[in-house]
């Protein structure tokens, strides 16, 4: 009922706060935030991740990040078997006080998107334009200790070209692999033999020569 | 119907996961629209710092009597105008409230309505807390411009009193032994001793 709607102040509207920083704070759970959602506590363009109980906002992403996300998530998507599902921006739920939003996640496609946990995940991609270091340092480390066996997070390769990745059998606190900008690479889940060739192999030089001419579609000057 | 699923006791570990990550600023009419929908348990008490809920740690025993017996006193030396509220709920900005033990304040403004620069004294009184109140919440106080600020030891019963707001500190900090006259300057009638009411703190 749009009477008991919460009073949200306007745009420029809602700085973040780092405030009680050390301090205990109350652990939000997925379920409370759901509720909420639905009782219209939230802004509808607001989006956010609840890490470890609390409610942290997304920035907003790049033209450039939301080129490569597409495109990847396309690429994918086409290169893809029946049995495997592969979702942009999905709310995966990794435990009752922690969601991530990852820019894509493949999975099999026998459980749907919200009852995925980290160890069904078949692979993470994060992109990142200025989250690079909290994708690699925070959530990395949080996407490991769920049992997720592979994550690729990776700068978007039109301003620094970097992949990387984990290798299905690391342990979550093995080593990064980098690969260059003009590596080949294919996800860990398509190694069986007689798929190989028809699956997903690409090259981030690949992606952003599509995602640079996605850009130049997108601009109009 | 409405209510939300709330684990039952020990129910809710407080949490730092996203230390030093930009977090989602409340609002303190968000928060009472929460409480109001069931959001919270009825047992539930925390405070609104800079539109974080920051749970409150239990109260001893000491605490307990020292507030319970000083707001008494207060209450009895209170001229007609002066109102004396023990834990209320000081709202200071529209993402900040905090609840100090005691709060005197004119008694022309109702407690919701008394903002930093309207209290005539905050009280907190600290048994394991010490250093939160030291340290986090006479920033807090001073920033709002709170003229006269208290922190009681509970243990030794030193009383450190904050006076002359500006920025983010108090001018004048004086300790006063237990046996040492306390008289609020904005209260002057509220002066008193914590040796002489004579606590049974054991």
């Amino acid at each position: 009922m749009l009477m008991n709607r919460i009073f949200i102040p306007p745009p420029p509207w809602r700085p973040t706060t780092q405030a009680a920083d050390g301090l205990p704070r109350r652990r939000w759970l997925v379920a409370e935030i759901e509720k909420m959602a639905e009782d219209g506590y939230f802004r509808d363009d607001e989006r956010f991740e609840l890490v470890g109980g609390e409610i942290v906002p997304m920035s907003p992403k790049g033209i450039r990040h939301e080129a490569i996300r597409g495109t990847l998530a396309l690429h994918m998507a086409r290169r893809t078997r029946d049995d495997i599902f592969v979702i942009s921006e999905p709310q995966f739920n990794l435990d009752d006080d922690l969601y991530l939003n990852p820019d894509i996640l493949v999975h099999p496609a026998a459980i749907p998107s919200a009852k995925v946990r980290g160890g069904d995940a078949l692979l993470v991609v994060e992109v990142a334009d200025s989250s690079l270091r909290y994708d690699l340092n925070t959530k990395a480390p949080m996407y490991a200790a769920y049992g997720v066996r592979e994550y690729f997070g990776s700068s978007t390769p039109l301003r620094s070209p970097r992949w990387c990745t984990r290798s299905r059998q690391a342990k979550p606190t093995g080593p990064w692999k980098r690969l260059r900008p003009a590596a080949r690479w294919s996800p860990c889940w398509c190694r069986h033999s007689q798929c190989h060739s028809a699956h997903s192999r690409s090259s981030s030089t690949e992606l952003r020569r599509v995602a640079s001419t996605a850009l130049q579609v997108r601009r109009p000057d | 119907m409405n209510r939300i699923f709330i684990p039952p006791p020990p129910w809710r570990p407080t949490t730092q996961a996203a230390n030093g990550l930009p977090r989602r600023r409340w609002l303190v009419a968000e928060i009472e629209k929460m409480a109001e929908d069931g959001y919270f348990r009825d047992d539930e008490r925390f405070e609104l710092v800079g539109g974080e809920i920051v749970p409150m740690s239990p109260k001893g025993r000491r605490h307990e009597i020292i507030r319970s017996r000083l707001t008494f006193r207060f209450t009895k030396l209170a001229p007609d105008d002066v109102l004396v509220v023990s834990e209320p709920q000081l709202n200071l900005n529209d993402d900040m409230y905090l609840n100090p033990d005691i709060l005197v304040q004119p008694a022309t403004i109702e407690t919701p309505d008394v903002r930093g620069g309207d209290a005539m004294l905050v009280v907190e009184i600290a048994d394991t807390s010490l250093r939160y109140d030291l340290n986090t919440k006479a920033p807090i106080y001073a920033a709002y411009g709170v003229r006269e600020y208290w922190v009681i030891n509970a243990v030794t019963l030193t009383t450190m009193v904050h006076r002359e707001p500006s920025g983010k500190a108090y001018g004048f900090v004086d300790e006063v032994v237990p046996d040492g006259m306390l008289t609020p300057s904005l209260a002057p009638a509220l002066a008193v001793s914590l040796g002489a009411l004579q606590l049974r703190l054991d």
